[in-house]
């Protein structure tokens, strides 16, 4: 090819890439604007409860087996949720000695949210678990708490102040 | 007698010819107004996000007058039939007269104040800047739509 | 015979000098000029964000006890347009094809043009504003996340581009 057509051919090249290369300008200038959006989940773990406070009256006996009747509340109802892994839900009581008998157990509880203990006796302040095996999920289950008292206990008043938390397994 | 007037005349007309003459002369020396610079054209290509398009000055043109015999001004006036958006002008480096504020060039408007209290001693000619601005709003459009303004800008240089 | 001969001349002078002052007093006009000057407007089309990035993070306030689903929103950032063109619309969408948690999207209060619909973003570009043409205005952006607790911790990094485009 001659020297002085290879300069033409060059000459259109170049102005074509010039166009093409203004073109995408005004496209990138005018046209669009960009935005980078970052979403960030950390692990998260909420317990709630519905009920801050109750009470249980034994005001029963029977007289032939010579027990009090005990007195139970399911009214209570906990709230979990947690997007990390092998977590449990544990309670523990402000009561180191308590003179009545106080027991608590999960009923209800959500499928595939968590797998409740055999009945909790408060008889002392030590952390128990409640619920174990809650993994990535929500759930809720009902509070039943349940209170007794031997006849030799006698008449009286005692304050629980229950805490439940959720942590890790 | 009437030969004695023809006669008479025959000398006066000579000197009335050259008074007519000389006047003639120095008219034809330089227009009383004479734009300078040729037609021009303001691009507005760009603007703010939110805002508005950025308008556009020009100052590439020039107007050159002359001292009158008496106290004179200068007009000036558009015609754009169909005009989309806003021009404006005004005389910048102005000695000879007192500069108007900006004029918004409207199709259809009056003659305008453009220069005035022009001196008519002290000076022969001067020249001044014009300076054009041209804007337009997003809402205005744009010339791929509308089409161009065009305007034909008329000065006058009259006595004030 | 002469003498009035004589004062012709003066008398014919003052005439041409008076009748020329007076043409001049009656037209007042020295003399005219004109150009054209030629305004053109390009189309212009502008789209921008003030804010380059944004982050948003689920934190303990947005979970609720019992509730699988958490969510976060941020309506920090702002978009602003400009054309002179008509029948313009924004559309919206995200580089990330397959992110592990929802996000929406939705222009709120803009002050021309109208909101389209929440959209929840995707690589298909979604309206996002709709009759936007001929005017400049602003909306605020508002991202609305979405986790559930059962997706586990973790991020998106989204690219999401607005574009002015014909409605």
């Amino acid at each position: 090819m001659k020297p002085k057509r290879i300069s033409i051919l060059l000459q259109v090249l170049l102005v074509f890439v010039t166009v093409l290369a203004l073109l995408e300008t005004a496209h990138a200038q005018g046209a669009s604007a960009r935005q980078v959006v970052t979403l960030e989940v950390l692990e998260l773990n909420r317990i709630d409860i519905n009920m801050m406070s109750l009470t249980l009256t034994i005001q029963d006996a029977n007289a032939q087996a010579g027990i009090t009747i005990p007195a139970a509340n399911s009214d209570g109802v906990l709230f979990w949720t947690t997007n990390g892994e092998n977590k449990k839900i544990t309670v523990a009581s402000s009561n180191a000695s308590p003179r009545f008998e106080l027991k608590l157990m999960a009923v209800d509880v959500t499928p595939r949210a968590g797998v409740p203990v055999p009945e909790i006796i408060f008889n002392d302040t030590q952390t128990k678990d409640f619920i174990t095996g809650v993994t990535k999920t929500s759930g809720r289950c009902q509070i039943r708490y349940t209170a007794s008292a031997p006849i030799q206990a006698g008449v009286g008043r005692e304050t629980y102040v229950i805490t439940y938390t959720i942590t890790g397994s | 007698m009437l030969t004695a007037i023809i006669r008479s005349l025959r000398g006066q007309t000579l000197a009335l010819s050259v008074l007519v003459i000389v006047l003639a002369s120095e008219t034809s020396q330089a227009q009383p107004v004479d734009v300078r610079g040729g037609n021009q054209t303001l691009s507005i290509t760009t603007g703010f996000a939110g805002g508005e398009p950025v308008a556009v000055t020009n100052t590439n043109s020039a107007l050159r007058y002359r001292r009158q015999a008496q106290t004179s001004k200068i007009t000036v006036r558009t015609s754009c039939p169909g005009q989309n958006f806003n021009l404006s002008v005004e005389a910048q480096g102005v000695t000879r007269g007192v500069a108007a504020p900006a004029v918004q060039l409207v199709n259809g408007m009056l003659d305008t104040d453009f220069i005035v209290n022009i001196p008519n001693s002290g000076f022969r000619q001067t020249t001044v800047t014009l300076l054009y601005t041209a804007s337009a709003t997003f809402a205005q459009g744009n010339s791929a739509e509308f089409g161009n303004d065009v305007h034909t800008v008329t000065y006058t240089i009259l006595a004030q | 015979m002469k003498r009035p001969a004589r004062l012709l001349f003066p008398v014919l002078l003052s005439v041409y000098v008076l009748a020329a002052s007076s043409e001049s007093v009656q037209a007042q006009t020295y003399g005219s000029d004109f150009h054209r000057v030629t305004v053109t407007v390009a189309t212009i089309t502008l789209l921008q964000t003030n804010i380059g990035s944004i982050n948003l993070s689920i934190t303990g306030s947005s979970v609720i006890a019992g509730q699988d689903l958490m969510t976060v929103s941020d309506q920090s950032s702002t978009l602003l347009w400009g054309t002179n063109s008509s029948g313009k619309k924004v559309t919206v969408r995200t580089n990330l094809a397959a992110p592990k948690y929802s996000l929406k999207v939705a222009a709120i209060n803009p002050t021309s043009g109208t909101a389209a619909s929440e959209v929840t973003l995707s690589t298909t570009s979604t309206d996002f504003l709709l009759n936007i043409g001929r005017s400049s205005g602003s909306c605020a952006i508002r991202y609305t996340a979405l986790a559930l607790a059962s997706q586990g911790t973790g991020s998106d990094v989204h690219t999401i581009t607005f574009t002015i485009t014909n409605q």
